[in-house]
């Protein structure tokens, strides 16, 4: 049954660090699983909790958040900014009574195709682990 | 854009690098069923003529006002596809990537699962690209002048280049001195030319140009700014300057492979050296061991190159002909001298490259094809214990002399500019170049641009054509005048706006500010980088980041949760 | 500096309305936002020049229906205006600190009157009252004393009130310090010196050891209660939810209406963004077999949560005025607890702490995003 489960997790990526390192991965051909599903933004300090909220309440089974080093932003301060949303939505998510372990933040720099192969890999596993995000079977949301 | 949306999607086969994992047809038929898209192909490369042809004559024969192309990364050929379309008479913000080689094809095998994956990134790019709207391009003028990082023959030749072209060049070099590591060699191959005659001429020129400014135990310690408008601080032992640029050349060289990290070469014993050593000697014209003159030379190959083991998968690309230079060297001054070559392969490309190595040959130098396991001291020579590769033999050599091959690598210093630059580099460590064929000296940082060994190993004249290559890039935005900027910047609904003031707290730039008479957030689209943190902050959405509307995410996110 | 406003025959409203008299009479302020007694018997907030008027000022009266921080923001958020006093409840004064914070007020030649709160009654349930003649004020303030505050039998105050830890006021220009206080001898009030030196007015003093000892047992027994409702409403969510808790909602958006801290001009979900076409809503029912209309509800109030709960005072407008009668203030303010611990946000606590989502420390939660 765990095994026959392919978690659906859409990441949102900045585009100068994450979204460049999950590029690297690619010219680097390293190979991680196919449930991820990338949507670029220009900083993790634009992600709205809407962006986050609304896959995981139509069924998505995690969603995946990346940006760059702190220290590394390309917008100076996004990430920290995006780190602090971060921490409140979580909270947010697990005082109201859901898996906020389905919302990962990482910080993926340009040069680190690796490191987003295995996030994406670690991702894909922890949340196969869990199984299907409930939502998925609610109508009434 | 009131008009109903008509969106063309182009599903590239990229040869095969899509088509081999992803079944490209299936998925242009699957884009064909999707809202709003009116023609859906595949072909095999969108991004040559023919490709961006065929999105021209659909833009106009199907009245299109959406292009999506699925191909690779947008960070590689986005500008081309928008450029095809805004020679359409399309705006170029109406194009839309779905990058399903980089983030598909490239990372998959199973065939029908990267096929399902392609499928969705398509639908997710097609739903955003029926909210997308035309955005008007904007354009700054550039600041003159470029830095350039490194005063080694690749750096001097690119200063050189934009120097001569009328711009200032402020040249930064760590060092004391101008001429990086080819001023430590003795004679070039396969001309045999002394470096003396090469280097000192263009140092000259360097030092005396009056476009160009010296900075000599120098670095840059801050980059601010994007192409067109540097800000790079330069700290040396006068103290802190901040010059302003239009672009930047990296040429900060490579660091010589460490055959202490080889102990089984022994590099301890006098009579271990490595090549650049043999240069020096070559140059004193002095070859003895222990006072006596060698009466057997022998120089190891690839040390420190095609070498797993010490993290270099790679080929140095000039171990091989600097070998073939020295050991004929070698052969002129002691014709009676044994001389050879240990290798794994020999790799002469290169003009005058092959023919040099069968003089070499035809000299007297020996090339015996094998591995060396150990260096061991017998008296006052050295045995190399190893296997004949080709005879599949193990061998004892004694020997007077050994000069080890060593290879290049990435600097161990250049973490801090990569990280200041955000500059990536591949798994080599040496810098990344933005396409390697295609766009080789260009980097993912628009304006900075890549010359000589910090790219990769290269022999002078790849160096120097690389660093000419380098220099007319870094001239296009200066000889242009002006770059183009973010046109995707934020804009504020003035109807919807409270005037909290968030935007204003979380902008870096300070591109947002409350107008006074009517307390709400006006943005400086000159300032606004579009970084979309003060659209976030903003509860209402009275902000919107333009090009990543909430509009656009959600219908993204809707399109791939589906 | 302290001094008591002295009560004539346990008449606490007049001895009130005679003060805030003497405000606009001295000068000190050029109109009062306060409660006003309507000619059909509810109160609503008035912006209140002619002190005449003050006689129908009822800043005492136990109902709130409305957080007045909002129309105190809307007074207050432009010069030019003249100086103006507010009469508010602690929740309301902290809704105000919030709300300056999100620059849609302005303390500039604004003297807050702070009246330590005893509990109010949902707008209809004090029509109700006060037409069947219930609704004793000398009888609630005569709680005041020892802090047993109660409602008026076969009442309840409203859900907000009765686990409000911080009905005391914490700081304001003005103060009416009912708690702790024997009102029927005498209002003591705390005041800034300057205004008390237009007003003519000399110190006196009251018994404020007395009211920090009130305060205490109040806060205390409205914690507890506040925690037990905390303890079942967490569990509701575990087990269902804010979909399952809001399964009832019909997103009429009167939550956010009333919400003193909800200060957008439109809501992001009377937004364009929200409104789907027809095909979309469709196309969910297909993915899930059926989807619940109006879409978009738990959304909206996870949204909010995000939005605003940092900032969230707890006056509970938001479950006064639900039509489906949920718990949203509990919901909000159970989930607000955890959040504001978080960033270690005391919302309505002072306009110096900075709102926690526009401000960063490069050197917090290092461990996020390192994992």
């Amino acid at each position: 049954m765990a095994d026959s489960f392919e978690p659906k997790i859409v990441a949102f990526l900045c585009n100068w660090c994450a979204y460049t390192g999950a590029d690297l991965a690619g010219t680097s051909r390293i190979q991680y699983p196919p449930n991820v599903r990338i949507i670029r933004l220009m900083c993790s300090g634009s992600v709205d909790s809407t962006y986050v909220l609304k896959p995981l309440l139509d069924g998505a089974d995690g969603v995946l958040i990346g940006g760059c080093h702190p220290g590394d932003c390309h917008y100076q301060s996004g990430n920290y900014k995006a780190r602090r949303r971060v921490v409140a939505l979580k909270e947010i998510l697990k005082s109201a009574g859901y898996d906020e372990d389905r919302v990962w933040l990482r910080w993926i720099s340009a040069s680190e195709g690796q490191l987003f192969a295995q996030t994406v890999t670690e991702m894909t596993n922890a949340i196969k682990e869990k199984g299907p995000n409930p939502m998925r079977q609610k109508w009434a949301v | 854009m009131e008009s109903k949306p008509r969106i063309g999607v182009y599903i590239c086969h990229c040869g095969v690098n899509i088509s081999a994992t992803v079944d490209v047809e299936q998925v242009a038929e699957f884009a064909a069923t999707l809202p709003n898209v009116v023609v859906s192909r595949d072909y095999l490369y969108m991004c040559s003529d023919p490709g961006q042809g065929l999105i021209q004559e659909d833009i106009e024969t199907y009245d299109l006002n959406r292009v999506v192309v699925a191909s690779c990364s947008p960070r590689m050929h986005e500008p081309t596809f928008q450029g095809a379309a805004q020679q359409a008479g399309m705006n170029p913000y109406l194009v839309e990537m779905a990058n399903i080689r980089e983030q598909c094809s490239w990372v998959h095998s199973d065939r029908e699962r990267a096929t399902e994956k392609a499928k969705w990134l398509v639908a997710s790019v097609v739903a955003k690209a029926a909210e997308l709207s035309p955005l008007e391009e904007r354009e700054v003028d550039v600041t003159p002048g470029s830095v350039v990082v490194g005063g080694g023959v690749a750096g001097m030749a690119a200063a050189l280049d934009v120097a001569d072209a009328g711009f200032p060049v402020y040249l930064v070099e760590k060092s004391e001195r101008l001429g990086g590591r080819l001023a430590e060699l003795n004679r070039t191959f396969p001309t045999l030319e002394p470096v003396a005659d090469l280097i000192g001429p263009l140092i000259e020129r360097v030092q005396t140009h009056p476009a160009i400014t010296l900075f000599l135990n120098a670095q840059v310690t801050n980059v601010e700014g994007y192409v067109g408008n540097f800000k790079v601080k330069v700290t040396g032992q006068e103290g802190e300057r901040q010059v302003e640029v239009g672009s930047i050349i990296i040429a900060t060289g490579y660091d010589l492979f460490d055959p202490q990290r080889k102990p089984e070469l022994g590099y301890e014993y006098p009579n271990v050296i490595t090549s650049l050593e043999m240069e020096q000697r070559l140059f004193d014209g002095d070859l003895a061991v222990n006072g006596r003159e060698p009466q057997r030379v022998t120089f190891i190959q690839c040390v420190g190159s095609r070498d797993v083991q010490v993290g270099n998968p790679y080929c140095s690309r000039v171990c091989c002909m600097y070998t073939a230079k020295q050991a004929s060297l070698v052969k002129d001054i002691l014709p009676n001298a044994d001389v050879t070559v240990l290798y794994m392969d020999v790799r002469t490309f290169g003009k005058g490259a092959e023919e040099f190595y069968d003089e070499a040959r035809a000299k007297g130098v020996r090339y015996r094809k094998g591995n060396v396991s150990e260096i061991y001291r017998r008296g006052e020579r050295v045995v190399l214990s190893g296997e004949d590769t080709l005879l599949g033999q193990p061998f004892d050599w004694e020997t007077d002399l050994v000069v080890l091959a060593v290879g290049m690598e990435s600097r161990a210093d250049i973490s801090e500019l990569s990280t200041m630059l955000k500059l990536p580099r591949s798994a080599d460590g040496f810098f990344l170049e933005l396409h390697p064929k295609l766009r080789p000296v260009d980097t993912a940082v628009n304006g900075v641009f890549l010359a000589g060994c910090c790219q990769g190993p290269k022999d002078i004249p790849d160096t120097v054509a690389q660093a000419k290559a380098a220099a007319s890039s870094a001239l296009i935005p200066l000889l242009k005048g002006t770059v183009p900027v973010e046109s995707a910047t934020a804009v504020v609904d003035a109807d919807l706006c409270a005037g909290c003031g968030m935007c204003v707290d979380v902008c870096p730039y300070g591109a947002p500010a409350l107008d006074l008479l009517w307390g709400v957030s006006k943005i400086n689209a000159v300032l606004c980088k579009g970084c979309g943190a003060c659209a976030t902050a903003c509860p209402s959405k009275a902000i919107n980041l333009q090009h990543f509307t909430p509009e656009q995410i959600l219908a993204q996110v809707d399109a791939l949760v589906g | 500096m302290k001094t008591v406003i002295p009560v004539e025959n346990n008449d606490v409203r007049a001895a009130v309305q005679g003060f805030l008299k003497r405000l606009l009479e001295a000068d000190v302020v050029d109109a009062l936002l306060l409660p006003m007694e309507t000619p059909t018997g509810t109160v609503t907030p008035a912006l209140v020049s002619d002190p005449a008027l003050l006689d129908a000022a009822d800043p005492l009266a136990p109902v709130l229906g409305l957080n007045a921080a909002r129309v105190a923001g809307k007074v207050s958020i432009r010069a030019p205006r003249g100086r103006i006093g507010v009469v508010l409840r602690s929740c309301e004064l902290r809704a105000l600190v919030e709300l300056v914070k999100l620059q849609q007020a302005s303390l500039d030649d604004l003297v807050t009157i702070g009246v330590d709160c005893l509990g109010t009654y949902d707008v209809p349930d004090y029509v109700a009252m006060r037409k069947n003649g219930q609704g004793d004020l000398a009888a609630l303030l005569a709680t005041a004393q020892h802090g047993d505050l109660s409602p008026q039998d076969g009442y309840a105050f409203r859900d907000a009130c009765q686990m409000c830890e911080r009905p005391h006021i914490e700081q304001a220009d003005v103060t009416l310090e009912l708690l702790g206080a024997d009102l029927a001898a005498g209002v003591p009030v705390s005041m800034a010196d300057e205004i008390a030196a237009k007003l003519g007015i000399e110190a006196a003093e009251g018994d404020g050891k007395q009211r920090d000892e009130v305060v205490k047992q109040v806060v205390q027994a409205r914690t507890q209660v506040r925690d037990e409702w905390f303890a079942a409403i967490r569990q509701q969510l575990e087990q269902e939810g804010v979909e399952g808790v809001f399964a009832a909602c019909v997103r009429c958006h009167n939550c956010m209406t009333v919400c003193p801290i909800c200060y957008c001009k439109t809501c992001l979900f009377k937004s364009p963004v929200f409104d789907h076409e027809p095909m979309q809503y469709m196309n969910w029912a297909e993915r899930k077999g059926a989807y619940r209309l109006p879409a978009d509800t738990t959304l909206f109030h996870l949204t909010r949560l995000n939005h605003m709960v940092l900032s969230c005072v707890g006056c509970g407008m938001c479950t006064s005025d639900c039509p489906a009668d949920l718990p949203v203030g509990l919901v909000f303010r159970a989930i607000g607890q955890q959040v504001q611990e978080v960033f270690e946000y005391v919302p309505g606590r002072s306009v110096e702490d900075p709102l926690p989502l526009i401000t960063f420390r490069e050197d917090e939660w290092m461990e996020v995003g390192e994992e």
